[in-house]
């Protein structure tokens, strides 16, 4: 095939929306301005001696710790879901697949206040004589997240089990393999770029979210994302925050890099 | 593809139809009968864009990103100050001005604080910080002042905070006998060790006061306008109120001005808008669907008359903002790094 | 495994995933507008959709940049993809991993990086802005989607097509297109989907009133001025996407099992 010439705008395309905004980033970074003018820029170390302190770390490990259990969690349920549809002879799976997607076409912002509707002590449950009092509380969150990105684990690992071969499977039970020896040896190794999309896809954006944390724990949690918010939107502080967003992206190149390593074919992703 | 390409263009042309004369407006949440705005765009053949925020900081980063051209903005006193320091305010034509009633003497003193020439501000509603209760706390309430947003009282379980760092670290202050516009590293570490030490429900903004009418919370640090304006609703709505507003001895007072930054690109309009604001029905208009007291002394003369049926509200003792013992402090511009700290404790007494 | 721990755990995931869809189902049909306690039943919010200015206009934009952005980052995506695979094995993969970027990117760093650019750049926040930066995040979706159809396609068929006496273009129009259509349609529908629903990269890079729907609701959460009229909006659009894909899949089984 001979279009390489269509690449040649995407390259410049990239370079303009990527590559320049990370390097004023990296400018801003490591200055001291009044956003985004060059009238008064300074060079200065402040930004990275705020980011040590303890409430900015705390905020990462925040981020790291609700975002790794939301993600435990989608994988515990959302595996055995992918696998139960997978394997099954139902007649209708793709629907339910498709079904377990739907969700994410309804605007998240408006799941995210239905959420916060019922963990409120006064709400409509307390017709049924319920009253869940868990706003602020580190389970509405972590409940919060697993609802809305669970989809993003299923898929995948559906993907993924759906293109198993079956005759694989028939091959090692007459080989005489126990049905949960044959998942351990045969169909989990085979399903772990689906796992590890999934775990991208749930993980990246829970650590990273702010409107989720902001409204489930009644502006109490302050993850990485409200953070970057904060700074951009109501400090005026383009410095700090583009710092941290640059701590955030080169942590995503890390995990993009080591993924690269494991699996070169580039067929993780979808 | 030809009919694809040619639905494009008309998509885009279709986005693109700013042509309408458009004022831009930066308020708050809920602080403009939107009622009335349909008249202004009316009676001006324009449209009017209205962003809000739920904080000066808020409304200051807006408009210094630049990425929309206000033609209006409604700041708070000290905000003007900084705002005026750092010269991102027009100078008020008031020659276009048609409409230029009589304001409160008490609210001109304050104003000539943030604006002495009395050059770049109009004053638009008045009031005071204080706490909004369910009446079942009542009792503790009236006893125990700004203590109740920081020790644990009896019977007083959800307490909720302003997510705005002046205004939460001020409520800290005030609750030392601190001076709500000081500097001081020691004091302000004071405040918030305070606010840390209480474990608050929520932070919020115009959702505190919502909570507190559906009993979600006890008792909560709200602007005084947020009381009256769910007053109204309630009322409206042929319901008796369960909730209360007490506004301890000492406490904040602001005054929030129409201001026209820099960015405006329409300043013909946004003086109209200025003038119409000031229009005494128009005002008086707005006073019925915002809870603030109004800085206009003939609209609140209109609201003493006894056929007007305001009463309930202009004889509450803390509808007028410097009511008969209250001593109001009004906040001053702290300079660039101290709101930079102010944020920062927020962010910590979250954590 | 027994058969009725597993339709369990599938029962409960649905459960997770669509209580808040019922919930929002509920309150569209609630009369208080607060939502906390149960008012009467109505369908005022159904039929006031349109009548609020405020929420159709953002409705209406949203829907705009959906279909245009869609349509732009599909074609360029494909092109680009086409271009990519142009490229031999190792150049092909590092350039797939460079367009992975942006997928794996955090939302709000994507978001801020382009507030940057378009500041620096001196561009009108609004409409253009938003336009932008749905194309940047959908671009490389599409690409994802088209290279896994481009991988399987037989070399030989655009060799014959130009033997044939084709020639770039109409090898191109003609032949490569049609054969990675499903590639395109899927890329497609993800850009559309990720487009309709998307919150914070629209929410850093509009200005100017240009909201979208997902700006308008959080503008407005626990104010006066949010309507329910949204979640009546967002309930019809669930019902009619399923009730779509249900009759599309029960005639699909149908027609396979005939």
């Amino acid at each position: 095939m001979k279009y390489k010439s269509f690449v040649y705008p995407y390259l410049i395309w990239m370079v303009l929306l990527v590559i320049i905004p990370f390097l004023f980033m990296a400018l801003l970074s490591f200055s001291k301005s009044t956003g985004l003018s060059f009238d008064s820029l300074e060079f200065s170390l402040e930004n990275v001696k705020k980011i040590s302190e303890t409430v900015y770390y705390k905020a990462i490990l925040n981020s790291l710790l609700y975002g790794g259990i939301a993600t435990i969690i989608c994988l515990l349920i959302g595996y055995p879901v992918a696998y139960v549809l997978a394997f099954s002879k139902f007649k209708y799976k793709t629907l339910a697949l498709v079904l377990i997607i739907v969700p994410t076409w309804s605007n998240m912002l408006l799941r995210i206040i239905a959420w916060e509707k019922l963990f409120l002590p006064n709400s409509i449950l307390n017709s049924i004589g319920i009253s869940l009092d868990l706003i602020g509380t580190p389970l509405a969150v972590i409940i919060g997240m697993v609802s809305i990105y669970l989809p993003f684990m299923i898929f995948p690992i559906y993907t993924v089990l759906e293109k198993i071969d079956t005759s694989l499977i028939e091959a090692s039970s007459d080989l005489g393999l126990t049905p949960f020896k044959t998942f351990l040896k045969v169909t989990l190794p085979l399903s772990t770029s689906g796992i590890i999309s999934g775990i991208i896809m749930t993980f990246l954006p829970s650590a990273t979210a702010f409107a989720l944390p902001a409204r489930l724990s009644g502006g109490k949690l302050q993850l990485i994302g409200n953070i970057i918010e904060t700074q951009f939107k109501t400090s005026f502080n383009y410095n700090f925050g583009s710092l941290i967003s640059l701590v955030v992206v080169i942590v995503i190149l890390i995990m993009l890099s080591i993924i690269y390593r494991v699996d070169s074919k580039g067929e993780t992703l979808l | 593809m030809k009919k694809l390409i040619s639905l494009i263009l008309v998509l885009f042309l279709f986005a693109c139809s700013n042509s309408e004369d458009t004022l831009y407006v930066l308020n708050w949440g809920e602080y403009i009968d939107l009622e009335l705005v349909a008249q202004f765009e009316e009676e001006f053949n324009c449209k009017v864009v209205m962003d809000e925020v739920s904080s000066n900081e808020e409304m200051y980063t807006r408009i210094k990103a630049e990425t929309t051209d206000y033609d209006i903005a409604v700041p708070s006193d000290y905000m003007v100050e900084k705002m005026i320091s750092e010269n991102m305010l027009k100078q008020i034509d008031f020659d276009s001005v048609d409409n230029q009633p009589d304001y409160f003497l008490e609210l001109i003193d304050i104003q000539k604080i943030y604006d002495p020439n009395l050059e770049y501000t109009v004053p638009y509603f008045w009031g005071t910080i204080g706490l909004m209760y369910d009446f079942s706390v009542e009792q503790q309430v009236i006893e125990n002042g700004w203590n109740i947003l920081f020790e644990e009282v009896d019977g007083v379980d959800k307490v909720g905070m302003y997510n705005s760092s002046r205004d939460a670290v001020a409520s800290a202050l005030l609750y030392l006998g601190l001076d709500i516009n000081t500097i001081s590293d020691s004091d302000l570490e004071q405040a918030e060790n305070v606010l840390k030490g209480f474990s608050y429900e929520t932070f919020g903004s115009d959702d505190l006061k919502t909570k507190i009418v559906d009993h979600n919370l006890d008792v909560a640090l709200v602007y005084s306008g947020d009381f009256f304006d769910q007053l109204y609703l309630t009322w409206e709505d042929g319901n008796d109120e369960t909730f209360g507003f007490y506004v301890p001895e000492t406490t904040n007072v602001w005054v929030d001005n129409l201001v026209i930054p820099t960015t405006s690109k329409n300043t013909e309009l946004a003086h109209k808008f200025i003038s119409f604001m000031n229009d005494i029905d128009n005002a008086y208009t707005n006073v019925n669907y915002v809870g603030y007291c109004p800085a206009i002394i003939e609209v609140y003369e209109i609201m003493l008359i006894p056929e007007e049926e305001w009463d309930g509200i202009i004889d509450h003792p803390f509808y007028f903002p410097l009511s008969e013992g209250t001593d109001g402090f009004v906040y001053r511009d702290l300079g660039e790094e101290h709101y930079q700290k102010l944020d920062e404790i927020l962010i910590n007494v979250k954590g | 495994m027994k058969k009725i721990p597993k339709v369990l755990i599938v029962v409960f995931a649905f459960a997770l995933l669509y209580l808040p869809i019922i919930v929002i189902g509920i309150l569209s049909f609630n009369s208080s507008q607060v939502g906390s306690n149960f008012g009467t039943i109505t369908a005022r919010w159904y039929t006031e959709i349109f009548a609020n200015s405020s929420l159709s206009g953002a409705i209406v934009n949203t829907l705009i940049v959906a279909f245009v952005s869609t349509i732009i980052s599909t074609i360029a995506g494909t092109l680009i993809a086409i271009g990519i695979y142009s490229f031999r094995n190792s150049s092909r993969n590092r350039l797939l991993l460079l367009n992975n970027f942006p997928v794996v990117n955090a939302d709000i760093s994507t978001a801020i990086t382009l507030m940057i650019i378009f500041s620096l750049l001196g561009l009108r926040f609004g409409f253009t802005t938003m336009l932008l930066s749905h194309i940047f995040f959908s671009i490389p979706f599409v690409i994802l989607s088209v290279a896994p159809r481009l991988r399987e396609l037989d070399k030989d068929l655009l060799d014959a097509a130009i033997d044939l006496g084709c020639n770039k273009f109409q090898a191109l129009y003609k032949v490569l297109i049609p054969s990675i259509r499903t590639g395109i349609i899927t890329g497609g529908l993800i850009a559309f989907t990720m487009s309709i629903d998307d919150f914070v990269i629209s929410w850093f890079n509009t200005g100017n009133g240009f909201d979208n729907f997902s700006i308008w609701i959080y503008a407005r959460l626990g104010r006066k001025t949010f309507s329910p009229s949204a979640y009546a909006y967002n309930s019809l659009v669930t019902i009619i996407t399923i009730a779509g894909l249900v009759i599309y899949n029960l005639k699909t089984v149908r027609r396979l099992k005939k």
